[in-house]
């Protein structure tokens, strides 16, 4: 058999380069198809980046996630002695267009400190109606002190509004130099997070 | 020659697209995956106001409770018994339950003194047959429930009698102050107090005979004394008596001739003179209305010799 090594090698040189590459081609079509697969069978989400234009006849806006207190929360002047409490509501709206958990965000006194403002405990639920206020119990209950910020698993459509049912409690125990301590103010402060 | 088997492109394929798959389905079910989603600016509720109560409470009426037991021996009636209201106001913003407390200086006294305690808009002049709690003004009963306690800018009328519990004889001459403390509290610490002015109450007893004049007997008298004095109010009789213990009688209990002007004279041998020196005497008043008898005053008369021994009045 006549050798023919020599006369062809460069031909099988020549193809060994193409043929790698057509397997590098192939293995990134192969592993894109893959992820896509795989991204939608775990159920992930994923974020596409938007660009906004103006075309001729078409306006694209980006959405909001917005909260307001359309009614402030209002305390009667009953004053405080140990063992009772007072109550009040404030009314609050999802005024963006993305549905929203609601969540409270903090609690601060914007008086002095006092014994009395110490002793206090304040709690939070969502009602139906001022009647239901203050509600059996509470989603959620704090001091000045100690205020952990937690969701209310309450869930805001847009344009959507709920009543805020606040509590504010002195203890029976209450130390007595509480007693006719100066009045304390406070803050509520509440946000939302975007949800399905 | 032996062909060496390579993987073909097919199965190389495969094998990376396998690979991605678990690679991406593994992170997207793990959480780990990255999600992106809006929170809308913390707002605020408004600013609220939690006013704090004031517990404060006062007591009045006490001082009405001052008086001075005389109590007739016979007939007592009602004069062994004083009754008058305390007010008990609610002075703070918060409803208060009440107790009392009572403080003395004359223990054995206010042992003898019955407290009798009800709740009552007006007291009226006789202790009720009903709803009464009763102790003693050294140990006063527990409040009745109709001022047990108060509201905020209530007043609770609390009824109080106070009784001697012995003969105006048996305690004659004397006398108690007593405090009462009104304590009023909210919750387990909030606590109001009020003292409330004192009310002093005395026993009766009549009063001793002065001041006393002593003149020295002359003549046939001499060695005796003629004591004198202004008529005492209540006083029926008198009497002296050397001090002891024990009390030694120089003259029992007399009714003078003139009771506007009493007097009586006392001879060495009455005066039981044993030697020279001073000899204390005391001159009493006794009251029969009201089995009282006063302490006495003193008058230091002198044993003296004239020809036997006798007495003189003080130098």
């Amino acid at each position: 058999m006549t050798g023919t090594a020599g006369r062809h090698a460069p031909t099988r040189r020549h193809a060994a380069p193409s043929r790698a590459l057509r397997r590098l081609g192939l293995a990134l079509a192969a592993a894109s198809g893959a992820v896509v697969l795989a991204v939608v069978a775990s159920g992930g989400t994923y974020a596409l980046l938007n660009s906004s234009a103006t075309v001729p006849g078409a306006v694209v806006r980006s959405g909001t996630a917005t909260l307001a207190v359309t009614t402030a929360l209002s305390l009667p002047t009953t004053v405080l002695y140990p063992g009772i409490s007072i109550s009040g509501s404030a009314i609050v709206q999802n005024t963006g267009n993305v549905p929203l958990s609601l969540r409270i965000a903090g609690l601060s006194r914007t008086s002095s400190a006092t014994d009395f403002a110490s002793s206090l405990t304040v709690g939070v639920s969502t009602v139906a109606t001022s009647a239901s206020c203050p509600a059996v119990s509470t989603a959620w209950t704090g001091t000045f002190a100690s205020a952990t910020p937690t969701d209310l698993s309450v869930r805001l459509a847009q344009n959507g509004s709920v009543r805020v049912c606040v509590s504010v409690s002195l203890p029976v125990g209450a130390p007595a130099t509480a007693n006719a301590n100066a009045a304390t103010t406070f803050i509520l402060s509440l946000d939302g997070r975007q949800v399905a | 020659m032996r062909r060496t088997t390579r993987p073909g492109l097919w199965h190389t394929a495969v094998k990376w697209a396998v690979l991605a798959f678990v690679a991406v389905f593994a992170i997207g079910v793990s959480g780990w995956a990255a999600h992106a989603s809006w929170t809308a600016a913390t707002v605020s509720s408004g600013t609220a106001t939690a006013n704090a109560a004031t517990a404060s409470v006062s007591a009045t009426g006490t001082a009405a409770l001052t008086t001075t037991y005389q109590v007739p021996v016979v007939s007592p009636g009602t004069s062994a018994t004083r009754i008058a209201p305390i007010s008990f106001t609610n002075t703070g913003t918060a409803p208060l339950t009440l107790t009392m407390a009572i403080a003395n200086t004359n223990s054995t006294l206010a042992a003898n003194i019955t407290l009798t305690l009800w709740s009552q808009a007006s007291c009226g002049t006789t202790i009720p047959s009903s709803g009464t709690v009763a102790g003693t003004l050294n140990a006063p009963p527990s409040l009745p429930s109709g001022a047990a306690s108060v509201a905020v800018g209530a007043t609770a009328t609390l009824c109080v009698a106070t009784t001697l519990a012995t003969t105006t004889a048996a305690s004659q001459g004397q006398t108690v102050t007593a405090t009462l403390t009104l304590t009023g509290r909210v919750g387990t610490n909030w606590v109001a107090t009020s003292t409330a002015p004192t009310l002093t109450q005395s026993v009766y007893r009549v009063a001793d005979p002065t001041p006393i004049t002593c003149v020295d007997g002359t003549g046939l008298n001499v060695g005796t004394v003629t004591l004198s004095w202004p008529q005492v109010t209540n006083a029926s009789q008198y009497r002296v008596v050397k001090p002891g213990p024990p009390v030694t009688i120089v003259k029992a209990a007399f009714t003078p001739a003139n009771p506007a002007a009493p007097s009586v004279t006392v001879n060495g041998t009455e005066a039981g003179i044993l030697s020279l020196g001073t000899i204390p005497v005391l001159v009493q008043s006794i009251d029969a209305t009201y089995g009282t008898m006063s302490a006495g005053t003193q008058v230091n008369l002198r044993a003296v010799v004239v020809s036997l021994l006798g007495l003189r009045c003080p130098l």
